[in-house]
């Protein structure tokens, strides 16, 4: 993600430091770089520091220590001009008592500054395209979770914004809204910068082509989606089995004598194993079907588990734990 | 990278997007609507009361000393609720619609500012609406001691009163995560100013002084220079504190 024209960033952040109140501290040391195009997907678990980050971003919150440039430009609370270049959902978007959809983005567009006669043509196709067009003149108040993440995602698009901040998009949402939020993220990204804050790991490994991931307040992981799952362990298999039950046990005891498995465990008729570190996966693989063969038992099939951003994620998260006190220095890795 | 589309702007729309949703907002409070109903019904239930012992005893009821009683009771009587009503205004909406707002294209300064003048004129105009149909209802029902030109300024002088509390609550309000913690800054602060001015006897310029010179104000018998100088530092004292709430509220966290 890095560039050598700092001019040509979407967002880039030095040393970037949040202290809340000298009692708890919610950032440390961000650096990071986002080039135009992205699609940056934010990891972590709860409390690791997506939502403090990207309120960083927005400019609703002060650094501690660093800075944030958006555009070229240092993001402050009072940068407006750069805002009106950035869409942002917050994490569970409140809404004013007593607007309908209608009111809502006419506010919100009034909010960017967008004069009458750009702003009731935009507020128009904007409902029609999330299609609140049935609802647009009902009270917010009585809509479902589905028709407020697409009403913050129109207010978030009023602007024609260049940049999208969006936090826990699918939050809450049933699959079919999920899906069409996730495919909306996929047209959306042929040309607009995206953040996208999830829990959801499969939906960072679906719309974003690149990750960062954050634990207790630092950034572990910056860099592509393809990398992040480069660093995955590859060495925990199930393979499911058919033929005679003490055949299989047979081949098991046989299969955990071999020096490439570090675990065997038989559950009926799964096999779940876990290679040593230092073992090729084909070579052990080899020796396992030769052994099944041998003691005449059918394979029916074989799973690789943890070939998932899930997996990557979880594997960095306890990777940087077990680093100690060395947490201290960055990782070159990283 | 392409600058994008930039669509056209109007730089003070977002102010005058604040300042029209948070008057919508207020109007339709469970506070405002207590305030304005409760003090209509308080003092209609009064002047029946002034009017009848005018008309049934024959009891001289003086519209001077009536309004005086009416404002006086608007101000000490209705100020609890004024305070909960203002001092809300920006920290109720922390965490919640304030981010929803605020990461747009509006500066802290217009958010503050539009917030401000929406109470200012929400708070304040209810007060003279009801306070200058109070003087007329006086002037026709009761003994008509009163001037016009006084009883303006008597509405003026409290409302420039009235204008330094909706500021300083304002200016709380933005400085304080919490309303109850507003709240209380307010009051405090309120009482910090009021007993600030006792010190400097020779300004005349405590709202308790105020209040008792309301009589001879409506009468028409008052000092020029007095108000003037009662506006100018309600005035004074409102701004410098809400330049600094101002200032501060563009610092802070939301």
């Amino acid at each position: 993600m890095a560039a050598d024209q700092s001019a040509d960033l979407v967002i880039e952040t030095f040393k970037l430091t949040k202290i809340y109140q000298n009692r708890q501290i919610a950032l440390n040391d961000i650096t990071l770089r986002l080039e135009p195009g992205c699609v940056l997907g934010l990891l972590g678990s709860n409390g690791a520091g997506k939502t403090t980050l990207l309120r960083l971003l927005i400019g609703l919150h002060q650094p501690t220590a660093g800075w944030v440039k958006v555009f070229g430009k240092t993001m402050t609370p009072n940068a407006a001009e750069l805002r009106r270049r950035i869409g942002y959902i917050p994490t569970n978007p409140q809404f004013p008592k007593g607007m309908t959809p209608i009111t809502y983005l006419d506010y919100i567009a009034r909010l960017f500054g967008i004069p009458l006669g750009v702003r009731k043509p935009r507020l128009a196709s904007l409902i029609r395209a999330v299609d609140l067009l049935s609802a647009s003149g009902n009270p917010i108040s009585g809509f479902s979770n589905g028709m407020t993440a697409r009403l913050a995602v129109a207010a978030s698009l009023i602007n024609e914004p260049d940049l999208l901040i969006w936090d826990e998009p699918t939050h809450g949402l049933d699959p079919e809204a999920r899906r069409s939020m996730l495919e909306l993220i996929k047209t959306l990204s042929r040309e607009k910068t995206l953040i996208i804050s999830s829990h959801n790991l499969s939906d960072i490994d679906e719309v974003c082509n690149h990750a960062a991931v954050l634990s207790q307040g630092q950034m572990i992981y910056c860099g592509s989606l393809q990398d992040l799952k480069g660093k995955m362990r590859r060495n925990h298999f199930e393979i499911d089995l058919e033929g005679d039950q003490k055949a299989i046990t047979r081949a098991a005891v046989t299969v955990r004598a071999l020096s490439e498995y570090k675990t065997v465990t038989l559950k009926q008729r799964k096999m779940e194993i876990f290679l040593n570190e230092d073992a090729v996966a084909s070579t052990a693989l080899a020796n396992l079907f030769m052994t099944l063969t041998d003691a005449r038992v059918t394979l029916v099939g074989i799973r690789s588990i943890g070939q998932q951003t899930e997996q990557a994620f979880l594997d960095l998260v306890d990777q940087e734990e077990s680093r100690g006190f060395a947490r201290i220095y960055r990782q070159e890795a990283a | 990278m392409d600058a994008g589309k930039s669509l056209p702007v109007n730089r003070w729309l977002p102010y005058w997007a604040v300042f029209q949703a948070d008057m919508q907002q207020t109007v339709q409070s469970w506070a405002y609507r207590l305030w304005v109903i409760g003090s209509v019904l308080a003092i209609a239930g009064f002047l029946t009361y002034r009017f009848g012992a005018y008309k049934e005893s024959t009891i001289i009821q003086p519209s001077t000393l009536v309004i005086q009683q009416i404002l006086r009771g608007s101000i000490l009587g209705c100020l609890t609720l004024v305070v909960v009503l203002t001092a809300g205004s920006i920290s109720g909406e922390r965490g919640t619609l304030a981010d929803s707002v605020l990461s747009r294209g509006i500066s802290r300064y217009q958010y503050f500012m539009g917030k401000w003048h929406s109470r200012v004129v929400t708070i304040l105009g209810a007060f003279w609406l009801v306070g200058s149909v109070t003087t007329v209802a006086c002037l026709f029902l009761l003994h008509d001691d009163l001037t016009l030109k006084g009883a303006l300024f008597a509405l003026l002088a409290v409302g420039a009163i009235m204008f330094t509390v909706v500021s300083c609550c304002v200016t709380m309000s933005a400085l304080f995560h919490s309303t109850g913690m507003s709240i209380i800054m307010a009051w405090g602060l309120l009482y910090g100013v009021t007993l600030g001015l006792s010190f400097f006897p020779s300004l005349q310029l405590s709202p308790e002084i105020t209040l008792n010179a309301l009589p001879n104000m409506l009468r028409g018998e008052y000092d020029p220079s007095g108000l003037v100088k009662l506006y100018l530092w309600s005035g004074g004292i409102s701004l410098g504190i809400t330049t600094v709430g101002m200032v501060i509220f563009a610092q802070k966290d939301i």
